[in-house]
């Protein structure tokens, strides 16, 4: 191992870990002010820019949990899913599986699936640029096919579904809307779309038989198998009104057999 | 190029629709460069817009060039990308480390200033250089530490860098004051030692001080208005390097856009006083 090597080794396990700290002083030229308090710079500023970088992608599970708890949390979070990339939009990533674990069996188990939304939210943000699937693509293919069409969803749809009101305190919490309603737990499931509109990303809330329509499409079955368990779900399931609400919210980029070969 | 034209600011999130909209006179505009490490979306959108009426430099902030684990080839791909669609004025990374084994601070934390270690950076910057087809510019960082193991003045390796790789020096201003202030030394000797040359871009910014056992210690936060000292230095800076693209950096508790322009006002009339055209 070089000593360059070394050094970075001793200088990164020193901030990682107090105890290790202590051994690194040597390396550190003494002038006025102890190795520890020239380190504990260095170890504040890891921890405030990973407490700031997760803040802005999940502002509503800082604002749900406090300040005062969500930057401790965060330096528990780091201990056990160091950054693995120089684009802290990376860390994220582990930070629901995290909250929910932390919260699971407690009367906050909610926040779990509220951070899967946060981030779900976060990965259309940033997905892939597609051409929304145009509605005279399906209009064109011979209708006796059309049960069998399976469309691939466009890079920036996501589909979040949980037993708790999600969607609503998401909202309430990350765009301040209604500031000072109580949510009521209770109030039951929600299923959410997140879609691509544009270079916009929009977010809404499904009734569950769209819902079960869209999670069957999104996971690849048939038009014919979607509507199946759709209409379980709501025998009054208008499969018309589903699919024309969901290529016009640029859910899909491309169907198949796509009637072109 | 006119004075004019040389200062600019650094373009954050929360500034960005109100810029788009005000379209004020500004230089030139910088980004960090991992923000816009992305597929799509919203961003690249806001990116063109903003290209279409600014000159664009791009600053890189999470490379670990100076670290000693393998160059993120990822990471590097993705600059790659950027920098192709973006045709930015300027590349930019810093004489710093942020990554060991894998493991980020997402930090940048000081390199010991050895020859090894000045070694390690040519190669890196080489290799970044080759890999982008262009020539980058490389910042001097703040910091909080010295190694004893250090053997050459920072400013000795920055001259060194350069000469040997090619690469251009974005000369942080402020940098060289917090570092002079935290750890002994005259700010002009650092600045005069500098091959002018390398000079391509400027920084300025505002620091904080902390009470560390009895004593202050400056730390690089981008909190603040740029400090009178600062603004000295970046005067003899300007006598000794004439004008150069100057920006003004800000990036917590971010001030009113009004605010930060008025800073590249200072910057540039500091320029138009002190820059002295060479006979």
């Amino acid at each position: 191992m070089s000593s360059l090597s070394e050094l970075q080794a001793r200088f990164a396990a020193a901030l990682r870990d107090d105890t290790a700290a202590a051994g690194f002083g040597d390396a550190i030229l003494a002038a006025g002010i102890d190795a520890a308090d020239r380190l504990a710079v260095y170890r504040n500023n890891w921890q405030v820019n990973a407490t700031q970088a997760l803040a802005l992608t999940f502002p509503a599970i800082e604002r749900l949990t406090g300040r005062a708890f969500f930057a401790p949390f965060v330096r528990e979070f780091l201990g056990a899913h160091p950054s693995r990339s120089g684009d802290l939009r990376a860390l994220g990533g582990p930070f629901p599986d995290f909250v929910a674990r932390r919260f699971s069996g407690t009367p906050h188990e909610y926040l779990g699936d509220v951070a899967a939304l946060e981030w779900a939210w976060q990965e259309a943000l940033v997905a892939h640029d597609a051409a929304p699937l145009a509605a005279d693509r399906i209009a064109a293919v011979p209708a006796g096919e059309v049960p069998a069409l399976r469309f691939s969803a466009h890079p920036g749809t996501r589909l979040v579904s949980s037993p708790w009101p999600v969607f609503t305190i998401w909202r309430h919490n990350r765009f301040a809307e209604d500031d000072g309603a109580l949510i009521q737990l209770d109030r039951g499931a929600e299923q959410v779309l997140i879609h691509r509109s544009g270079p916009g990303t929009m977010a809404r809330l499904c009734e569950p038989a769209d819902y079960r329509f869209l999670a069957a499409l999104y996971a690849g079955r048939s038009l014919a198998e979607a509507y199946d368990r759709a209409s379980a779900t709501a025998s009054t399931f208008d499969v018309g009104l589903a699919l024309r609400q969901a290529v016009t919210d640029g859910v899909f980029c491309a169907l198949e057999p796509d009637g072109t070969d | 190029m006119a004075a004019a034209a040389l200062a600019g600011i650094g373009l954050r999130a929360g500034h960005v629709e109100e810029l788009l909209e005000r379209k004020p006179p500004i230089g030139w505009l910088e980004v960090h460069s991992e923000n816009y490490f992305v597929a799509g979306g919203a961003l690249h959108a806001q990116l063109e817009r903003v290209r279409a009426d600014y000159p664009l430099s791009l600053h890189g902030v999470g490379l670990s060039l100076g670290g000693s684990d393998p160059l993120d080839a990822a990471h590097v791909a993705s600059l790659a990308t950027l920098v192709q669609r973006c045709e930015p004025l300027f590349v930019s990374e810093h004489l710093a480390w942020g990554s060991h084994d894998g493991g980020h601070f997402n930090d940048l934390l000081p390199l010991p200033y050895t020859a090894e270690a000045l070694a390690h950076m040519v190669n890196r910057v080489d290799a970044l250089q080759e890999s982008l087809g262009r020539t980058v510019l490389i910042e001097n960082i703040s910091s909080y530490l010295q190694f004893n193991c250090s053997s050459i003045p920072e400013w000795e390796f920055l001259a060194e860098l350069a000469g040997r790789t090619g690469c251009g020096l974005l000369l942080d201003v402020n940098n060289v004051y917090v570092n002079a202030q935290n750890h002994g030394f005259d700010p002009l000797r650092f600045i005069e030692a500098l091959p002018a040359d390398a000079i391509r871009e400027i920084h300025l910014a505002g620091h904080s001080t902390q009470h560390v056992a009895g004593q202050d210690l400056l730390v690089d936060t981008h909190d603040a208005p740029v400090c009178k000292a600062v603004w000295e230095l970046f005067a003899a800076t300007t006598r000794r390097f004439g004008a150069r693209h100057t920006l003004v950096e800000w990036d917590a508790s971010l001030p009113a856009l009004d605010v930060l322009l008025g800073e590249a006002d200072r910057a540039r009339a500091i320029q138009a006083t002190h820059h002295v055209v060479a006979v």
